[in-house]
């Protein structure tokens, strides 16, 4: 057994959390809530757990106008909490983030439908901030077939032209949710390294069922978290073009009473045994909606939480709450990575990836 | 001075619950949560608060298809617990989910913009059940000018056809954001009576706010100042008065009740209860209570991460004292009735039976 983040001493730990504070912390993938008090809780929970920056899931939307018109809200937004946060558009942002003790928000769409089919408007979102799509989400689109579909033929033309369209115009691309077929012709086809902004290795992708696996749909939750998981020879792929997999904790619980900070962490090792340590980074995969409505159901009625409605993030992450970040610091320095390579996966490597990607 | 419904006795208090219990009890306006672990913290609220019935507010989508979908992923939330819900498509729906301790569930978009300007679509969603809907939100659309907006042209061409369908389809007019002379021009071309789902008399509006509207007066911007907004919500009396003239209903929200000092909420709800009746009249006065229950679920996040917050830096239309925004408490209501005098028929008629009866005349069965 490897050890655990709980078994720090007292000095590792406060040498952990200081390691944490000076950190890039760079969360690839977490979905945004900013609407009323949802406009602070987001923010002050992201700054709180010492997140620089968070690619955040927006312009789901099947249409163009609305997926800008959340957009549209994101910037209104991000001008009055600027003093909490800043849109990144190159990867400098996040260095300024950090430096005035921001929280950057970066828009990653995990789909592309809101494009409509058509690569020009690619334009018109690379205008508005967005900076990362992912090909796919869990269903065929007009680009791609996702990873719950029961046949993958690979990219379509359509997808062939959209990966062009983003080297050039630097969108990065994100295969989180992408089928098999459609991952490999993207990685092969991409002349700028690509990404994985939140999976867990089909290989360790742990078949017991936690508890919230268990509540969730228990054999089909596992059946869809093997689909979810990526092959080696992808993440390989990947990796060898100079792309990044970032590894998310939602997959990641074991059956029975390991932590989920330490059962990610063994799929962070996994990773960097496979990929080596410049190739592997974070991304927890936390929507914020549900956070909210779990806090909401929390108040409402205490006695039923890990009784009648678990959660993806335990109680150990305060049922989803990234102030509990630095948790991910502490497994690191518990598995014996030295602070250089702790900073790497943290954020050196999604920034560094960021630059090249986005050109700037 | 209007008596406080914390003054009941016991025995008035009892007497008001037993009441409460036995009634019809309508919520005109409502913004319900089905998703996720949300759907049984609303659904448990509203049954556990005594509402027989509420009218939605779904299909605020620009796009039709959008709307649609929202309509009919409710249809099949509610068939998924149909051992509590009904969705309420004539006035006997009601009257059964009382019948059979169920809450009936009733759509009305609080906006026309999802119907992209084509009258033959309200077709399509009255099939899948649209009952009543606002001419406009608090914006200038299609088919009339909303009351945040400067100026007012009335009914469009396009209004005036929605109008037309609505009244020969069966689909009650809603105007309680509407404009002033949108608001005219609809009581007058409406063969059906109308509604303000949700408003109160434009006299009526505290000019001195306290609690939430003092709140957002000064840290959001969402409708400019808030007494003057009270009052762009508020109607006239003459137009109430022709509201209901034409056997329409006026619901009364607590929205915009609560005054300055250390008045409550309810109480002041009352004040405003009864103006509405001294223009109106108890046969022609209801209930909408505006909870977005969306915002209650932000709320109770909010409380359980920044308990010492709450009523310091974030206020809620909705009180403490209704839970901050949880329908469970609408016995209080109930007691306010109670405190203010109504006889128990009145009462009942303002928790429910004169929406009922509108909405049988408009719906036709």
């Amino acid at each position: 057994m490897s050890r655990s983040y709980l078994e720090l001493s007292k000095d590792e730990q406060a040498h952990a959390t200081a390691l944490h504070e000076e950190s890039i912390v760079i969360d690839a993938s977490i979905v945004g809530f900013i609407e009323h008090v949802g406009e602070d809780m987001m923010l002050d929970d992201l700054i709180k757990g010492g997140v620089t920056a968070s690619n955040a899931t927006v312009c789901m939307q099947h249409n163009l106008s609305e997926a800008m018109g959340e957009l549209e809200r994101y910037h209104d937004w991000a001008e009055k909490k600027q003093g909490k946060t800043l849109i990144v558009k190159t990867s400098g942002d996040i260095v300024k983030a950090k430096k005035e003790g921001k929280t950057g928000i970066i828009f990653g769409p995990q789909d592309s439908q809101f494009l409509e089919g058509k690569t020009r408007f690619l334009d018109i979102a690379h205008m508005m901030g967005v900076r990362v799509i992912q090909l796919s989400y869990s269903w065929r689109n007009f680009a791609a077939d996702g990873c719950w579909e029961p046949r993958d033929g690979g990219l379509s033309k359509y997808g062939f032209e959209l990966v062009e369209a983003m080297n050039e115009k630097g969108v990065l691309i994100d295969l989180s949710h992408v089928g098999d077929n459609s991952t490999m012709d993207a990685i092969e086809h991409s002349k700028v390294p690509v990404s994985f902004t939140h999976v867990c290795p089909r290989e360790t992708t742990p078949t017991g069922l936690s508890k919230y696996a268990e509540w969730s749909g228990g054999e089909r939750f596992t059946k869809i978290a093997l689909e979810r998981g990526r092959t080696n020879e992808a993440l390989q792929a990947c990796a060898e073009k100079g792309g990044i997999v970032g590894v998310t904790p939602f997959f990641a619980k074991k059956a029975g009473p390991s932590t989920y900070t330490d059962d990610l962490m063994d799929q962070i090792d996994y990773c960097v045994d496979l990929v080596g340590i410049d190739h592997v980074a974070y991304g927890s995969d936390l929507d914020y909606r549900n956070s909210v409505t779990r806090a909401a159901y929390i108040r409402r009625y205490p006695e039923r939480i890990d009784v009648s409605y678990h959660t993806a993030m335990p109680k150990e992450w305060g049922y989803g709450w990234l102030e509990h970040t630095p948790n991910l610091t502490k497994g690191l320095l518990a598995r014996g990575y030295s602070d250089a390579e702790a900073k790497k996966i943290l954020g050196e490597n999604w920034v560094k990836l960021f630059k090249r990607a986005w050109g700037r | 001075m209007g008596r406080s419904y914390l003054d009941l006795s016991k025995d008035e208090r009892e007497h008001a619950l037993a009441l409460h219990k036995e009634s019809i009890v309508i919520d005109s306006s409502i913004v319900s949560v089905i998703e996720y672990v949300t759907e049984d913290m609303w659904l448990d609220d509203v049954i556990k608060g005594g509402l027989t019935a509420s009218n939605l507010t779904v299909g605020m989508q620009r796009r039709f298809t959008e709307a649609l979908q929202q309509i009919i992923e409710h249809n099949h939330w509610a068939k998924k617990n149909e051992d509590r819900v009904i969705v309420v498509k004539k006035a006997s729906d009601i009257e059964r989910a009382k019948k059979e301790g169920k809450h009936g569930i009733m759509y009305g978009p609080q906006d026309s913009m999802f119907l992209e300007r084509d009258v033959n679509l309200l077709d399509v969603a009255y099939d899948h059940g649209l009952r009543a809907m606002q001419l406009t939100y608090n914006w200038k659309n299609e088919v009339g000018d909303g009351c945040r907006e400067k100026k007012d042209s009335g009914l469009s061409w396009f209004g005036e056809a929605v109008v037309e369908r609505m009244n020969k389809l069966g689909i009650l007019i809603d105007l309680s954001h509407t404009g002033d002379q949108t608001c005219w021009d609809a009581i007058e071309q409406s063969k059906d009576p109308v509604s303000f789902t949700h408003i109160i008399p434009r006299r009526s509006a505290p000019e001195k706010v306290g609690g939430y509207a003092e709140w957002a007066n000064r840290a959001t911007s969402l409708w400019g100042d808030f007494v003057e907004y009270s009052k762009q919500r508020g109607k006239p009396d003459d137009m109430m008065q022709a509201c209901v003239e034409k056997g329409g209903v006026i619901g009364v929200t607590p929205f915009f009740a609560k005054k300055a000092g250390s008045s409550n909420l309810t109480d002041d709800l009352m004040d405003q209860l009864d103006e509405t009746v001294d223009i109106v009249g108890v046969n022609n006065t209801g209930f909408g209570s505006d909870l977005e229950f969306p915002n209650t679920v932000m709320r109770a996040a909010f409380i359980y991460k920044n308990p010492d917050r709450i009523d310091v830096d974030y206020f809620t239309p909705m009180d403490k004292e209704w839970g901050y925004g949880f329908m469970e408490n609408m016995p209080n209501f109930t007691m306010g009735l109670v405190a203010r005098g109504y006889s128990d028929q009145e009462i009942k008629k303002i928790l429910g039976l004169n929406f009922l009866k509108l909405f049988k005349r408009v719906w036709g069965a």
